[in-house]
């Protein structure tokens, strides 16, 4: 420590240390990583920089990309959301149902998909049908805040329950069958391309610059990561921590029913027991994004790396012809390898 | 040197953390059934040192000896089990096990059959806590015990160990003042028993009470170690910060005038009857009351973090209501509160954010933050206050104690707060940032704050403030003017004992 004098003004106590390059490597070790794939990639397989393989690959990675967005707001602030798989597949069940002309429809009995399914009878234009799909996957978010804010639930518990009840919840609109058949406008949100982009890409890249300048820019995005990482010194500060996080959550569930949509529209056909597991591919994409687990710190940017991270492990060890069962063994070793990197320089 | 007077000596010990020296060649000896004080302002190495005994931190450079006798410790455990305990601030103990679960920890005595044998346990725990003269509960998880129940508890388990030298780290900072009386007579008794004491505090003043020897601590080096009975308080203090600090006050100049603040017969959790008090503007309300004393729930219940039951409370003769923290904010009653680390400060964030947190959402643009306006006002207060720090986009993880505070003050003063409540601003802070951190106060208060000064520290409420309330478990038991009354009868009245 330094002496000084009363009244002295702001003193730099240590001059700003450059960078070496052990440091920059760690600094940016995920950008690294995914150079490193890439180099493989283009290496093991002559196909892998072609147009058509890399957007095909982007495409893979649009659906936990949009999803780990909303997923990065929620862990910003220490929470996390197990329910986005279950809202994903529901907010398919609810669009496939509005556009039959109704509201709610509850399949009780197991009955064949072409018997249930009836004809497209859409009630609602397409965009106000996807914005009310798109609230209520928010709904099932602002049930989740209110569970981890108001009841004090950990938001592990409060979220696997939602989790569970939305699922139940897809299969019972659907009554246990897929629903084949959308409009046209809701095939082109899967299918459709704007020049080189396919849609589904084109949305994630929206999605990502919006949540981008939410978190970075706004005061609503400084409250987040204000209360990931204190909660008690934000709420002291006037911050109202409980509408800030009632918020991520919402913003979880809205990400994570318009990724739903978007693969209904893919897909033409609306799957009860789609989007098994994409909580883990989400929360996996922000954590090797580089995001605290327990919040305060990480960015969205990161987390869009880390989906395309997971999505390119798939890519290179299909392009290899690596069988299913292995590739799952590969893929948890690179997220725990990144993770831990992650961990080494957060602890530095 | 098999029979050497000192039962641990460091000779020459250097440890560097990235950016800073921490220990600096330092040569430090402890004699056998001594208690051997060590002060040091925050950041002077005091922690760094004990850290390294406890087997917490590896060393880069010197020798530890024990008993004469080099030894490396390459964990906690392994320290402790060579006979030297910590017991930190932060208790190590597991809150939800009772006391005697907590002392055997990780080592339960068992039958012959390989079942824990509680009974066996209890006995054992009983007879290590019953010499320290106080009540225990065995049977409760230590949780449901008071803090100084669970140092005792602590100081069990360090004692099962059969340890040679047990580490207070800064015992009296949660201990009330009949508490620590208590803890002093315990650590008569254990260097009656020859067991070796390094006693660790803030308060020079306890430090003539027990001590034998004591070494000072000053950027990572020692700055001398002599007898307890060959100093004085100034000495040591000279010989921490390196020149002389004088223990005096700020002086005031204006005088309080109409007034602001207004607590009228206020209900509110832990607070066991109705508490009113008025602050005006220009004004410095000392409250004193021990810990447990409900001075930080009346804090609470005026700045919005719990709710008030009934009572009113108004500013400048406005009624308020005030639901949260952010609606105390608005209306422009703050506090700076107890714990800065968890209450105070977003520690990952940076001084510029931390600074202005409370009026992010003033200074927005079209739902834009205004990064500019916001390192603006950061820049203007953090030089007001003399915050010593690396830049404005320093995280405020890394400044000092002293530095932090003044970072939370900067952020009510950029807040234009007119009411600014401080539960025990100086706590963990260094004298010398302590002595800056009462002219800041002083200053606030000439400027027309209205400030209400929460300590357990006596010298500071007498000091600085213009009027004093006392305290004692939930309720306000008397108002003194501090030029007309001595530190006893406060602190009787605080005790109850008048």
């Amino acid at each position: 420590m330094t002496q000084f004098e009363k009244n002295e003004s702001v003193v730099t106590l240590r001059p700003g240390r450059r960078m070496g390059i052990g440091q920059l490597m760690l600094e940016y070790n995920l950008y690294i990583i995914l150079a490193v794939l890439l180099t493989i990639s283009s290496i093991v397989s002559r196909e892998f920089f072609t147009a058509n393989n890399l957007t095909n690959l982007l495409l893979r990675c649009s659906f936990n990309g949009i999803i780990s967005s909303g997923m990065t707001f929620v862990i910003l602030t220490g929470g996390t959301d197990l329910s986005v798989g279950s809202v994903f597949a529901f907010a398919g069940v609810f669009l496939a149902t509005i556009q039959r002309g109704y509201f709610f429809r509850f399949m009780p009995e197991l009955t064949t998909a072409f018997e249930q399914a009836g004809e497209l009878n859409p009630i609602l234009p397409l965009p106000a049908a996807v914005a009310l799909t798109v609230a209520v996957g928010g709904l099932v978010g602002l049930v989740n805040g209110l569970l981890v804010t108001k009841a004090k639930m950990p938001p592990f518990a409060a979220t696997l329950g939602t989790m569970v009840a939305v699922r139940g919840l897809a299969f019972t609109y659907a009554g246990g069958f897929p629903i084949p058949g959308f409009t046209e406008g809701v095939k082109w949100l899967g299918t459709g391309q704007l020049g080189m982009l396919p849609v589904p890409v084109a949305i994630w890249i929206v999605v990502l610059v919006v949540v981008w300048v939410i978190l970075k820019f706004t005061v609503f995005g400084r409250e987040v990561y204000a209360v990931g990482g204190g909660e008690t010194a934000a709420h002291f500060s006037g911050i109202r921590a409980d509408r800030v996080k009632i918020a991520v959550y919402v913003i979880s569930g809205m990400l994570a029913a318009l990724a739903g949509v978007v693969m209904a529209g893919r897909m033409n056909a609306a799957e009860p027991r789609e989007g098994a597991g994409y909580e883990l591919d989400a929360i996996a994409a922000v954590a090797i994004g580089g995001t605290l687990m327990s919040g305060g710190k990480g960015s969205v940017l990161g987390t869009a790396a880390g989906a395309i991270v997971l999505g390119l492990i798939a890519n290179i060890l299909n392009l290899t012809n690596v069988p299913p069962y292995p590739q799952q063994i590969a893929k948890g070793l690179i997220i725990l390898g990144a993770v831990l990197m992650q961990r080494f320089v957060s602890t530095r | 040197m098999a029979d050497s007077q000192y039962v641990l000596e460091m000779d020459k010990v250097c440890k560097s953390f990235p950016g800073v020296k921490a220990l600096d060649d330092v040569t430090f000896s402890v004699k056998r059934g001594d208690c051997h004080c060590l002060v040091g302002q925050n950041g002077a190495g005091k922690s760094t040192l004990i850290k390294i005994l406890a087997g917490a931190y590896p060393l880069d450079l010197g020798v530890v000896r024990l008993d004469g006798r080099q030894v490396t410790f390459r964990s906690p455990d392994q320290a402790l089990r060579m006979g030297i305990s910590v017991l930190y601030q932060e208790l190590a103990l597991n809150p939800y096990f009772n006391a005697v679960e907590n002392i055997f920890i990780g080592r339960e005595l068992s039958n012959r059959w390989g079942i824990i044998d509680y009974e066996r346990m209890k006995r054992e725990a009983a007879d290590l806590i019953d010499p320290f003269g106080v009540h225990v509960n065995l049977n409760v998880p230590i949780r449901e015990l008071s803090v100084a129940q669970q140092q005792i508890v602590a100081l069990a388990k360090a004692l099962s160990f059969d340890s040679k030298v047990v580490v207070f780290d800064e015992p009296s900072a949660v201990l009330t003042t009949e508490e620590l009386e208590r803890l002093f007579a315990i650590i008569m008794r254990l260097k009656q028993s020859g067991v070796t004491v390094i006693y660790i505090s803030h308060r020079l003043e306890e430090i003539f009470r027990i001590g034998d020897m004591v070494t000072v601590l000053r950027d990572g080096r020692v700055v001398g170690t002599t007898p307890v009975a060959e100093v004085t308080q100034p000495d040591l203090v000279r010989m921490m910060v390196g020149r002389d600090v004088g223990m005096e006050f700020p002086a005031r100049k204006g005088c309080p005038s109409e007034t602001y603040l207004e607590v009228a017969n206020v209900r509110a959790p832990g607070l066991h009857s109705e508490a009113s008090l008025v602050v005006r503007k220009g004004e410095i309300l000392g409250i004193f009351g021990l810990v447990g004393s409900g001075r930080t729930e009346l804090a609470h219940a005026i700045a919005g973090m719990s709710r008030v039951e009934y009572g009113e409370i108004r500013l400048k003769g406005e009624r308020l209501s005030i639901q949260s923290p952010a609606d105390g904010i608005r209306k422009g009653v703050a506090l700076l509160p107890e714990n800065r680390k968890d209450e105070g400060l977003v520690l990952g964030m940076s001084v510029a954010e931390n600074t202005t947190m409370p009026i992010w959402r003033r200074i927005q643009k079209v739902g834009l933050l205004d990064r500019r306006e916001l390192r603006c006002v950061a820049d203007t207060y953090v030089n007001k206050l003399g915050v010593k720090t690396a830049g404005l986009d320093y995280p405020v993880r890394n400044l000092s104690g002293g530095n932090q505070q003044k970072v939370v003050l900067a952020k009510w003063l950029a807040a234009n707060s007119q009411v600014l409540i401080l539960d025990e601003p100086t706590r963990g802070v260094d004298i010398g940032a302590k002595m800056e951190i009462y002219r800041l106060v002083v200053d606030a208060a000439e400027q027309g704050l209205g400030i209400v000064l929460i300590s357990s520290e006596l010298g500071e409420v007498l000091g600085l403030a213009d009027r004093v309330l006392v305290m004692r478990a939930g309720c306000i038991v008397g108002e003194f003017d501090p030029r007309e009354v001595d530190q006893e009868t406060i602190l009787a009245r605080a005790m109850g004992v008048a």
